[in-house]
């Protein structure tokens, strides 16, 4: 309501224009109607300084051609609208946004769930940015319910990842900055692959949560990063996002390494967990191949890529990939 | 209206003929492990009927089928002509009330509160009680001696006080016809008379007819006018209380020897149990 | 009694707790997720165009939010009240026949199987509810009509029934689904739409009018069934009509807002100690009591941990649990 507001009294002040009453009759005339096309022309630019697109989850959205005052409602998306060079652009993001370190600064409207719309309104946004996997669709309706334009992005797998970045840099008038970005990580990840290639590939475990045993489903990024990093993930075959696994069936399955997401909230430690029932019983404790793997495994931003090379360094220690610059 | 000393007019239009006032015909009922055999019963207004037996001889019934609640088997109650069986629920109470053991109160109202509610059959489509309705109220209160009550809690009153209510509640629907299961349960012998003497007089006074269903055979014996004896469903007399209460026939109906014998001062029988 | 049922105390008291709610109310569009100056707040108020964000927020986040807060207060009290003199049961509420579970289980399934239905929750959510409503109805009858305690009974069992079900079907869903409903199963006022009020406003007054057509007899109803009766209550068809609105008002509350607790059970108590137990004083305090109660908790829902805001269940619930607590030690020395 706020865009269609400014937009109208644009559009009120030419059409107030051209219905001022002319000074001479014939110059009336020629004034009249250099107003009337004037008038056209206002609007046509008007009409067109906004375009209706389809959004990545599907939805169609009315973007501003300049949308210089952006809003992140995921850290994700932070993250990614840094590296394209939008930081400056940003005029709010979530509590949760911490990379990178100027994301703390930004004004924050609220927890990613449930941001405080009011605070949206009060940084008078042109676009508002939002994940179909970390915000509610409730928040997105009543975004555009009140005029502010909301743009979804969505990614499951690193593929889908670097496609939503190339389009968020379409989106938002960056696309060089994209481009030069997703093949820098392209090669990233290419180079991990072909190392990995022909070498053996480990079983592994990736533990979301130990009580119950929670593990990564085939279609999220846990698993396509393993895939990646040149090793096979034990819960490919069960389904569901993040399926659950009985501790007997995954000593079964007997993964040569378990992964575990580094959190910053509680997290047990190795020696912990070796105390726990049957734990010790892993292959993968006894051999010491337990690690702890930045959570940006599962988050759809750059550093996903950072991930991935520390998980191909867990599942294959002989081989170095060390000496490249991470995008800290 | 007022002090209770005028028959009420509507009362006498609704006199359809000559004939008892209140006409029980045969009614029957049947429950799963129970059956009432036909019972007829007559009375006229200012009549005080006592219902005695034993337990599970089906006083209650009796008198839940007189109340044109519980529509029996067979038969018909007329009530000054009018089939009460036949009549919705708010025109039948207008004319019969119903005093006897309570669901239990969980809620808490002020004791005018509850008598209030028997005028609810005559509120009609308005809202709220008008002044007669109050009237009515602050009447039934004076008669049953509980004007000193008014503002206290039902669920704080004795037991024989919240009885006394529960007749208030049933006289402020102005009945012609009132009904009663053992009211005096838990009154002492003071109160135990002195309600059914106040039953006694309202029923003259305000022209109504009174069945009382009651254990206490003396009470009924000095009070009602009329006794009807049920045993096990049936009806085994009816009549003054000398006619019916006969000693040979409540020894066998209430299992214990019991002689009968005149009351001196009161010249009615008087039923006295015999030691072994 | 502590105020006489009359045609004039009862105009009285609406009035003056129309005030306070009308009060309380536009205090309310004074607290929020941004900080708002008072003058912002009353120019937003009135739309003027020099404060647009001040207007948006108060008349497109605020004002609706605040409108539905009484809406669904109000329905949530009176369905309380009425079902308490229904069941002849002051633990009653409008969640014990189960309507709540029933909304709920019927949202959370459209999100299953239709994978995001946000906007058709609400349809779904009233439809589970009324299916909830006949089901218990049917299977409370007893001899063919209404028995209190049976429909009690039938209402608690359904209702465990139900959240077993809605545990189930939440393992089933998707993590982020998950996250999304929990918002709606502890009461979530935010979401709220012009068409939502536009159904809510209506249903909802003339959902409490027709109950208080009904204000004679809830009070004979609290004798007993059977007294009832024979103080000339259509018993049957009473029952069946308080406890048809009793279920619709809650259902539209709970399609809309989740299960916000504590009100429905919570508000008619602190009524009857008010103005006493005739349903003719205290269903419109009831009403009106519970309109404030609920903008009064959902205030303080949006305002204690902002920007973030906290279920306005929970809030009833934290602060109810103790109102409880005082009410049956109340009630328990008396």
């Amino acid at each position: 309501m706020i865009l269609r507001h400014s937009r109208q009294s644009l559009v009120q002040r030419r059409l107030g224009a051209a219905h001022s009453p002319p000074r001479r009759k014939l110059g009336g005339k020629l004034a009249r109607t250099v107003a009337l096309i004037t008038v056209f022309l206002g609007l046509a630019v008007v009409c067109h300084s906004a375009r209706r697109v389809a959004d990545q989850t599907g939805r169609s959205v009315e973007i501003p051609e300049r949308a210089e005052r952006l809003i992140s409602l995921a850290p994700s998306i932070t993250e990614t609208l840094f590296a394209l060079g939008l930081g400056d652009q940003l005029v709010g993001d979530t509590d949760y946004c911490e990379y990178p370190p100027e994301a703390r600064l930004k004004p924050h409207v609220g927890p990613v769930l449930n941001p405080s719309l009011e605070r949206i309104v009060v940084l008078k946004p042109d676009l508002v940015l939002g994940s179909r996997e970390a915000n509610r669709i409730e928040t997105a309706d009543q975004l555009e319910r009140l005029g502010i334009p909301v743009y979804g992005v969505t990614a499951q797998t690193v593929d889908e990842m670097l496609s939503s970045i190339e389009d968020l840099g379409n989106v938002l008038g960056r696309e060089a900055e994209a481009r030069r970005l997703v093949r820098e990580l392209r090669e990233r990840i290419d180079r991990v692959e072909r190392r990995v290639a022909n070498r053996p590939k480990p079983k592994v475990l990736f533990v979301v949560w130990y009580r119950p045993l929670t593990a990564a489903g085939p279609r999220s990024f846990v698993a396509d990063v393993v895939r990646r990093a040149g090793g096979v993930s034990i819960s490919d075959d069960l389904s569901g996002e993040w399926p659950r696994m009985s501790l007997e069936e995954a000593l079964r399955r007997d993964p040569d390494v378990i992964l575990f997401p580094r959190a910053e909230s509680f997290a047990p430690s190795p020696e912990d967990l070796t105390t726990l029932p049957g734990w010790k019983n892993f292959n993968a404790v006894k051999h010491h191949r337990l690690y702890f793997v930045s959570d940006t495994i599962i988050r759809p931003s750059p550093r996903l890529v950072d991930a991935l090379e520390e998980v191909a360094s867990f599942l294959h220690p002989e081989l170095d990939f060390s000496g490249r610059e991470k995008s800290r | 209206m007022g002090q209770g000393g005028r028959i009420h007019p509507s009362h006498n239009e609704q006199r359809q003929g000559a004939g008892p006032d209140l006409c029980v015909s045969r009614v029957a009922f049947r429950h799963p492990h129970f059956e009432l055999f036909p019972v007829s019963l007559e009375a006229q207004a200012g009549q005080l009927i006592a219902i005695i037996g034993p337990n599970g001889s089906g006083k209650s019934t009796l008198l839940e089928i007189v109340s044109g609640h519980l529509k029996p088997l067979g038969g018909s109650v007329r009530l000054d002509g009018v089939d009460l069986h036949g009549l919705p629920p708010h025109e039948r109470a207008k004319r019969v009330g119903l005093a006897r053991q309570e669901s239990i109160l969980l809620f808490s109202f002020e004791v005018r509160e509850f008598i209030r509610q028997g005028r609810h059959p005559h509120l009609g489509r308005s809202l709220f009680e008008s002044g007669d309705d109050e009237r009515w109220v602050d009447w039934a209160m004076q008669q049953t001696n509980l004007a000193a009550f008014a503002g206290r809690r039902i669920l704080e009153i004795s037991s024989g006080e919240f009885q006394r209510a529960v007749l208030a509640r049933a006289l402020v629907q102005r009945p012609r016809l009132l009904l009663l299961d053992e009211p005096t349960a838990n009154l002492d012998i003071g109160y135990q008379i002195e309600m059914l003497r106040l039953i006694r007089r309202l029923a003259a006074s305000e022209d109504f007819i009174a069945v009382v269903v009651t254990h206490e055979l003396n009470l009924a014996a000095e009070m009602a006018d009329f006794i009807l004896l049920l045993e096990a469903g049936r009806c085994l007399g009816q009549g003054s209380p000398a006619q019916v209460l006969e000693s040979g026939v409540l020894s066998r109906v209430f299992r214990t020897p019991v002689a009968v014998d005149r009351n001196p001062s009161s010249g009615r029988p008087r039923v006295t149990w015999i030691a072994p | 009694m502590k105020i006489a049922a009359t045609g004039r105390n009862v105009v009285t008291l609406v009035l003056v707790l129309a005030a306070c709610l009308a009060v309380v109310g536009l205090v309310a569009l004074a607290f929020g997720g941004a900080h708002l100056s008072l003058r912002e707040v009353w120019a937003g108020l009135r739309g003027e165009s020099s404060a647009p964000e001040a207007s948006v927020i108060v008349r497109q986040i605020r004002l609706p939010r605040v409108l539905l807060a009484m809406l669904v207060g109000a329905a949530l009290a009176v369905s309380g009240t009425a079902l308490q003199a229904l069941l002849r049961n002051p633990l009653a509420d409008p969640y014990v026949l189960g309507i709540s579970s029933g909304a709920a289980l019927g949202a959370i399934v459209a999100l299953w199987v239709g994978g995001r239905v946000a906007t058709a929750s609400p349809l779904v959510a009233f439809g589970g509810a009324l299916a909830t409503t006949a089901w218990v109805y049917f299977l409370g009858r007893r001899a063919g009509r209404l028995a209190s305690y049976t429909l009690l009974l039938a209402g608690v069992v359904t209702a465990s029934f139900l959240s077993a079900a809605i545990l189930f079907v939440l393992t089933m869903l998707s993590t982020r689904d998950v996250r999304g409903v929990a918002f709606w199963l502890m009461g979530d006022l935010s979401v709220v739409t012009e068409s939502h009020l536009r159904v809510l406003v209506p249903v909802v007054v003339a959902g409490i009018v027709a109950l208080y057509f009904f204000a004679k007899d809830l009070n004979v109803l609290l004798l007993g069934e059977e007294e009832a009766a024979h103080l000339g209550v259509n018993v049957a068809w009473v029952e069946t009509a308080i406890y048809l609105l009793a279920s619709l008002l809650t259902g539209v509350a709970v399609a809309v807002s989740g299960a916000i607790g504590y009100l429905g059970l919570l508000v008619p108590h602190l009524g009857r100690m008010v103005v006493g137990s005739d349903h003719r004083t205290l269903l419109p305090t009831a009403a009106l009591g519970g309109a404030i109660v609920l903008v009064i908790s959902d205030t303080l829902a949006r305002t204690i941990v902002a920007p973030a805001e906290l279920p306005v269940g929970a809030v009833t619930a934290v602060a109810g649990a103790p109102v409880f607590i005082y009410l049956l030690r109340r009630t328990a020395g008396s």
